[in-house]
């Protein structure tokens, strides 16, 4: 599967990232345009309609499977002047990061995208939708030269967050442009708003029948002689649908009947199947049918997969010839090297399988995890391995598959696998349940972190290390130094063993040290933590530790307020932002402690715009720093609490105490945070604040709901998403509209954009 | 659907701007918007200084009429939120109803109670569907 990488791409135009090497294999399969095949019935009206779609954003082109969708899509893209960027949508892109990223790379290939979108992508911390979007729609926005964006097979995409992602590109498709969507229903992305605005342009079943003049023309393109009079019963026969007119054609062709029975698509799955079965897979011969059936377990296709599943050789000249003969494989190269079965056949070919010889399915799978695994293609070995019903072998190809996928953003994708391995099977492993605990807590699910932490403990600790340090031993000291889980004492325990396993100059030592100082620090030990710290900004700025560097300087920087040294506070302060901002750090749990460094250095110099603007910064970050990782979200709280009273907002700075103290339920143990808790909460008890509730004072959880508010999404829509009631949805919505002072849920996006809470 | 429109935008025209304008008030008058209070319906929305009481006693005792008063879940969402803000914290909010219990009736509690706890974030509906402690403890942190 031909491949190149986004990292790639993006190193053309920008300065390489110096941690680590993230690279995103692109599928080219699913760029790929396919091409026009010989005897399709031309839609000259159809597609005429489609290149004057002068007023329109977006395309949809929906109808059952075998109406000719992808067909009509590749017709006209032969025939518009428009560059056309082809997406074929498919399971994996249930992580947005596959998803997104193919989609640019479409893009790029047309016209120069943004190096920074790029950047957003690979970004280690995993892209974070929002920011990912926010930055295409405008790349989208900028496009000079007028394009179509196909993704076709929409359906596949079950992930409502990517859909989400659909919606907002449909919002800003430029003028001149479109975006077209090809699925077997229509989907639900605010179709209805761009309906009245007539911006849309819908293709359903009646556009796709095909008429007789046009089932004459594919009979006589399939070779068949009819009459006109024949074809005409025949498209009535089976009211149009094309490939119950090619099915009714190839076996006309080689039966010479002239009678068929009924071939009507009545919207039954199981119908086609004994269709198939009978009129197409029959007339094969047995080997035949038996290629076709067990290599129907493979998503994609080529020569020598096919000839390790079926045990022989020469499936390379089998598949050439399966394609010239009939359309039930779809070349996804121009080299004609992978292919894939036609969706329709595929599910009638697998059924098929589990009807002749289920007992042989494991066995099938097994043989394409060997082959997969052999070329390095991990993630489809894994597929199969877990297909097979070898639970250990899939395991043991995630904890590979791992690193690679954790430093590209995919951790979605990992979290989709975790889940399809089952609870059983991680909670055995002692790096899958690391690997679970560190996204769980990443993704700001404390509760799952700690069940899966504590699952760890027990474990032993074999394989190779997801985050790529020197070992999983030293990877779970790193995690639960972050995670604190079992008070200051254990934290710089963990970290201190994670710092002798590491190299000398690796960035992950940088982190360890890092972490060490922290653990030091709030053990009350001021300067040797100060020590720590110069050491991991040290060794992290040389090694492109940036994360480590980074909240090292900050914490230097905080050190430093702390003794009344303002100058090299604000240097530090300094140092640490712009890491944060080259190495696009922006959302990552360490940058907590940066926003608050740098607010308090702003409110040292009396630039109490500034002071805000960092502080609103940090305010994103929130729904991040949760008890998963106590220390960093307690200080960096703290710090921002002490801004808020510089500023007089002690109404903030009680919305942060409170969440300090909720903290502190579950991680009693901080060291000197606990007692800086009490105090700052002691100092400010006392003080009036006689200002009603303002931005400030919005929770966690509202500041969750806000980064949904911009989107079309209904309050009930929101709910299934965040894991709530509509019904707290709504209260929820209502106490951000009164903080904000406005009424009404576009006000407030635009109060919230003025307030840099949200994105622009 | 109509752009909804602020609690205090003055009417351009007749008709439409009329029955936009009653819209407005009732939706302002539902979340309670300050503007609107203070304009239009020309209340002081709070009294602190004159009371003589400090900002948090003040906001809790207001808390005590609303639940005598069977209020709305907005009125309780923005007490709870003057409240935190003024230095309350969540255990002093809970005695509040324990307090007035006596005066206001069981049945004032019990009713005010679920508006008071989703104000404070925790969803009583859904906790009451939950399988089990983690599931509720999932829908309290989801504050």
């Amino acid at each position: 599967m031909g491949s190149g990488t986004i990292r790639q791409v993006a190193r053309k135009r920008t300065r390489e990232r110096a941690e680590g090497s993230p690279s995103f294999e692109v599928t080219e399969a699913k760029l790929y345009r396919p091409p026009i095949r010989q005897g399709i019935v031309r839609r000259n009206e159809l597609v005429e309609r489609l290149r004057d779609s002068d007023a329109a954003s977006v395309v949809t082109i929906t109808a059952p499977a075998g109406y000719g969708k992808t067909t009509l899509l590749a017709e006209w893209a032969e025939r518009d002047r428009r560059p056309f960027a082809w997406v074929s949508v498919d399971e994996s892109d249930g992580d947005p990061v596959v998803f997104l990223g193919h989609v640019v790379v479409a893009l790029d290939r047309i016209e120069r995208i943004d190096p920074q979108v790029f950047e957003a992508i690979g970004s280690p911390t995993g892209a974070t939708p929002g920011r990912v979007l926010s930055r295409l729609g405008s790349a989208l926005s900028t496009r000079t030269r007028p394009f179509v964006l196909v993704l076709d097979d929409l359906d596949r995409l079950a992930e409502p967050l990517v859909m989400d992602a659909v919606t907002t590109i449909a919002g800003s498709i430029p003028n001149g442009s479109l975006l077209a969507l090809a699925a077997r229903a229509v989907p639900s992305i605010g179709l209805p708003r761009l309906r009245a605005d007539g911006r849309l342009i819908e293709v359903g079943v009646e556009d796709l029948a095909l008429g007789p003049p046009q089932a004459y023309r594919l009979l006589r393109g399939a070779g068949v002689r009819a009459t006109r009079a024949e074809a005409a019963e025949l498209a009535d026969a089976t009211e149009g649908w094309p490939v119950g007119l090619y099915l009714a054609a190839l076996s006309l062709q080689e039966q010479r009947r002239s009678t068929l029975p009924p071939i009507r698509f009545n919207g039954d799955d199981r119908f086609v199947v004994d269709y198939v079965r009978t009129e197409v897979l029959a007339r094969l011969s047995r080997e035949r049918q038996r290629f076709l059936t067990r290599t129907s377990i493979l998503d994609r296709l080529n020569g020598s997969i096919c000839d390790a599943v079926m045990e022989r050789s020469g499936s390379a000249r089998t598949l050439e010839s399966i394609e010239r003969q009939n359309l039930l494989l779809v070349p996804l190269d121009r080299q004609r090297e992978w292919y894939r079965y036609h969706n329709l056949f595929r599910d009638v070919l697998r059924a098929e399988l589990a009807r002749r010889e289920p007992e042989a399915i494991p066995e099938l799978h097994r043989r394409a995890a060997d082959s997969f695994e052999s070329t390095g293609l991990l993630e489809e070995a894994f597929v199969h391995a877990h297909a097979s019903g070898d639970g250990e072998r899939a395991a043991e190809l995630l904890q590979r598959m791992g690193l690679a996928y954790y430093r590209n953003g995919r951790s979605a994708t990992l979290r989709r696998w975790l889940d399809l391995l089952g609870e059983d099977l991680v909670a055995r492993n002692g790096g899958l349940a690391l690997m679970a605990a560190w996204i769980a807590a990443l993704n700001g699910d404390p509760v799952a972190a700690d069940r899966w932490a504590s699952a760890a403990d027990h474990l032993p600790l074999t394989g190779p290390s997801f985050l790529g340090s020197a070992s999983l031993r030293s990877a779970a000291a790193m995690v639960h130094a972050t995670m604190s889980r079992g008070g200051a004492e254990a934290m710089y325990q963990a970290a201190q063993l994670a710092v002798r396993e590491e190299p000398a100059s690796s960035p992950f030592r940088a982190s360890a040290l890092a972490y060490s100082g922290l653990a030091t620090l709030i053990r009350g030990d001021v300067e040797a933590a100060d020590a720590l710290f110069a050491e991991a900004s040290e060794i992290g700025e040389k090694s492109g530790g940036m994360t480590a560097a980074s909240l090292a300087f900050a914490e230097r920087s905080l050190i430093a307020t702390s003794r009344g040294d303002g100058p090299a506070a604000d240097e530090y302060a300094q140092r640490a932002r712009s890491m944060v901002h080259d190495a696009h750090l922006d959302e990552h749990i360490t940058t907590g402690p940066v926003y608050a460094a740098s607010a308090r250095a702003a409110l040292r110099s009396g630039d109490h715009q500034q002071a805000r603007a960092e502080l609103s910064a940090a305010q994103r970050l929130r729904p991040i720093l949760t008890w998963g990782f106590p220390t960093i979200s307690v200080q960096t709280r703290l710090e921002l609490a002490r801004v808020d009273v510089g500023l007089s907002d002690i109404a903030g700075a009680r919305t942060l105490l409170a969440e300090v103290d909720e903290i502190l339920t579950h991680r009693p143990d901080l060291g000197v945070l606990t007692t800086q808790a009490v105090e700052l909460r002691t100092h400010i008890g006392s003080v009036r604040s006689g200002r009603s509730p303002g931005p400030s004072t919005l929770t966690t959880a509202e500041l969750r709901l806000l980064t949904f508010l911009p989107t079309h999404l209904s309050f009930r829509e929101i709910g299934a998403r965040l894991f709530v009631s509509p019904n707290t949805v709504k209260t929820q919505a209502i106490s951000i509209y009164r903080k904000l002072g406005v009424s009404a849920r576009s006000d407030a996006v635009q109060a919230a954009r003025d307030l840099r809470l949200l994105e622009p | 659907m109509r752009a909804l429109s602020g609690c205090n935008e003055r009417p351009t025209s007749e008709g439409t701007a009329a029955m936009a304008k009653h819209e407005d008030a009732l939706r302002c008058m539902a979340l309670g918007d300050e503007r609107y209070v203070k304009d239009v319906l020309a209340m002081q929305l709070t009294n602190v200084d004159a009371s003589g009481l400090d900002p948090k006693t003040h906001a809790l005792v207001r808390l005590g009429a609303l639940i005598a008063l069977d209020a709305s879940q907005s009125s309780f969402q923005w007490n709870a939120s003057t409240a935190l803000a003024s230095g309350a914290t969540v255990d002093e909010i809970v005695g509040v109803l324990i307090a007035v219990a006596q005066t206001v009736g069981l049945a004032r509690v019990a009713s005010a109670a679920p508006a008071v706890a989703l104000a404070l974030g925790y969803d009583i509906d859904a906790a009451l569907e939950a399988h089990d402690e983690g599931e509720r403890i999932i829908s309290a942190e989801r504050r």
